[in-house]
């Protein structure tokens, strides 16, 4: 029995070893590999860099002022308008609804009050009383509010809904000279301003998550065609006319950054 | 005995190469076009589409509940494979959508998509009309609301039609002057849910007639049993357009509900008096009426009489006549 053993623990059983694994790995060689590289995502060479849009125009109608259009849906990476057949789909990011299609929005299928319900888009929306610039630190996930048409008109304003990116001069009086051109200005916050009774109102950022977990940081600079200082902007203005800034950053980041 | 064993382990060896050889030479190589994966992403996970390469198809079921109008599919490819065309949100009714795959070796496979919409069935319209008793709508009403068990709230899917007896479709517009359309579950008498899409507007171009009402969801249509009337009505709504014109000069004012019909007479109120305007045109839509060129300068509310209804007027807002 020992000899058996010793017999087998020689040359030859290590040859046949290696002649039985090498029949397998032979055998085997031809198998299909059916797991493709990664492909980069596409638009990924939007990050990092600042971005701006003059003039994204929405359809207003001052003669029924108090009625909603339906939501008008806008992709960070293209640019451009999304259809409307898109919005459960995660092909855009932001959301203009509410009146005169002035409150923002996030793209999130999981929040019923998101007119992406039922999609894939797991993004949201929040503001910060703070410079474009200054805003360098990602708030946490939980931070950002799932819902619809929620960042609009501002409580230093009329019609106030918490913290906006604008200010509703109703009356022309808080920003404006009283004047009836100067009633009915939507002020953007992206800059400071001061109200006639010296208050300082701080600019405003929108933070926004994208349905696909990256991050964005956005300057809502006018709502007014061709106009981009509150100066110029009057009661008969064309509006809306959307300008802001904006950059974005991958998921998993932390900063908001600027690369060259 | 020991040449025997070395006998043996050739033979054996030899055996297990002759298996892997088989094995590998027999099968054909794989393409390199192939869809390996098609999912779609939803809130509640993906839906996972069929491949099938024996008939190149790719089978995928959407269920009622996620509203889809559209599915933006994620799509794997063999290795080095690519789409020849950019893949696209589809249409869930779409029935002519394929994909080729170029392989890395330049071969192509197409693959056709079949979207399997799983509706709720059958698609039941609440009539406004009975056997008895023919329901009369006013043309260029814009508040009708359409009862059916929809079962979504997502009002970009539903198409309300007025068929006439020749067939045609008429669509029902979303008022938005009344604000959002939107879709809402309703309970109806019996106690039993169904949803309401409402304020839709009767089109102002229609005649008087026998309609019956047709409605289609995605892939699911129903038509009404019975026909409803439309009929014309007393206007009751106009366009607001406080306008300044010269005695002598036009004006026009425009529904915003109502159709206008048999325009009969165009006036003023001027010191408690009626006073008749010429009416210079109208259609079912506007009515263009000239001011006296004796008129005396000031705002005047205009009023309308079609057919034998009483007299239909903005009410609050008028004609200012300049000097």
């Amino acid at each position: 029995m020992n000899r058996k053993y010793t017999h087998f623990s020689g040359r030859p059983r290590l040859l046949t070893a290696i002649l039985i694994g090498a029949t397998l790995l032979a055998s085997c060689s031809r198998s299909d590999n059916s797991q493709p590289d990664p492909e980069p995502e596409p638009g990924t060479d939007v990050y990092y860099k600042l971005h701006r849009v003059e003039n994204f125009a929405v359809e207003s109608d001052d003669e029924n002022p108090t009625q909603a259009k339906a939501a008008v849906l806008f992709s960070l990476f293209t640019k451009e308008e999304v259809p409307s057949s898109y919005m459960k789909t995660t092909r855009w990011d932001i959301s203009f609804s509410g009146l005169y299609n002035s409150f923002l929005g996030g793209n999130n299928g999981s929040n019923s009050n998101n007119v992406a319900y039922g999609g894939a888009g797991t993004g949201g929306v929040l503001i910060l009383e703070k410079e474009f610039d200054e805003v360098t630190e990602i708030p946490g996930d939980t931070q950002f509010d799932a819902k619809s048409g929620i960042i609009g008109t501002d409580d230093a304003g009329a019609f106030g809904e918490g913290t906006g990116w604008y200010l509703y001069d109703f009356g022309g009086s808080i920003l404006g000279d009283g004047t009836e051109q100067k009633a009915h200005v939507a002020y953007a916050l992206g800059s400071p301003l001061t109200t006639n009774s010296g208050t300082v109102i701080p600019a405003r950022t929108v933070v926004v998550k994208t349905p696909k977990g990256d991050y964005a940081k956005i300057k809502m600079i006018s709502c007014y065609k061709d106009a981009f200082t509150p100066d110029v902007w009057f009661k008969d203005t064309p509006h809306m006319f959307f300008t802001f800034e904006y950059v974005i950053v991958p998921a998993g980041s932390t900063q908001f950054e600027i690369k060259p | 005995m020991q040449s025997l064993k070395y006998v043996f382990l050739l033979v054996f060896s030899g055996l297990f190469l002759a298996v892997g050889c088989t094995r590998t030479e027999d099968l054909p190589p794989l393409s390199q076009s192939r869809m390996l994966s098609f999912k779609v992403p939803t809130a509640d996970g993906d839906i996972i589409g069929a491949i099938d390469e024996s008939d190149q198809t790719i089978t995928v079921y959407v269920p009622f509940y996620h509203q889809f109008a559209v599915i933006d599919p994620e799509i794997t490819l063999s290795e080095g494979a690519r789409l020849e065309e950019e893949s696209l949100p589809v249409d869930v009714l779409a029935e002519d959508v394929r994909y080729t795959v170029i392989g890395n070796d330049g071969s192509k496979t197409t693959y056709r998509l079949i979207i399997h919409l799983q509706q709720i069935t059958p698609f039941t319209l609440l009539e406004p009309s009975t056997e008895a008793l023919i329901a009369k709508w006013e043309i260029g009403y814009g508040s009708v609301s359409i009862q059916a068990n929809f079962n979504t709230t997502d009002p970009s899917i539903i198409s309300v039609y007025l068929v006439d007896d020749a067939g045609a479709e008429h669509p029902l517009r979303p008022n938005t002057a009344l604000g959002s359309v939107g879709v809402a579950p309703v309970i109806i008498g019996d106690g039993q849910k169904t949803y309401s899409f409402g304020n839709l507007r009767i089109p102002q171009e229609l005649t008087p007639g026998l309609y019956h009402l047709k409605v289609d969801m995605l892939n699911l249509s129903t038509t009404s049993t019975y026909p409803v009337e439309l009929v014309w009505g007393k206007p009751n709504g106009f366009i607001y357009n406080p306008v300044t014109v010269k005695a002598g000069e036009t004006f026009t004012l425009e529904t915003g509900s109502i159709s206008l019909h048999d325009v009969r007479e165009v006036s003023f109120l001027v010191n408690g008096e009626k006073l008749p305007l010429e009416i210079v045109e109208w259609d079912h839509l506007k009515v263009t009426a000239r001011v006296p060129a004796d008129l005396a300068p000031g705002t005047y509310i205009p009023s309308i009489v079609c057919g034998d209804f009483e007299p239909s007027s903005p009410g609050w807002w008028g004609i200012t006549i300049a000097e």
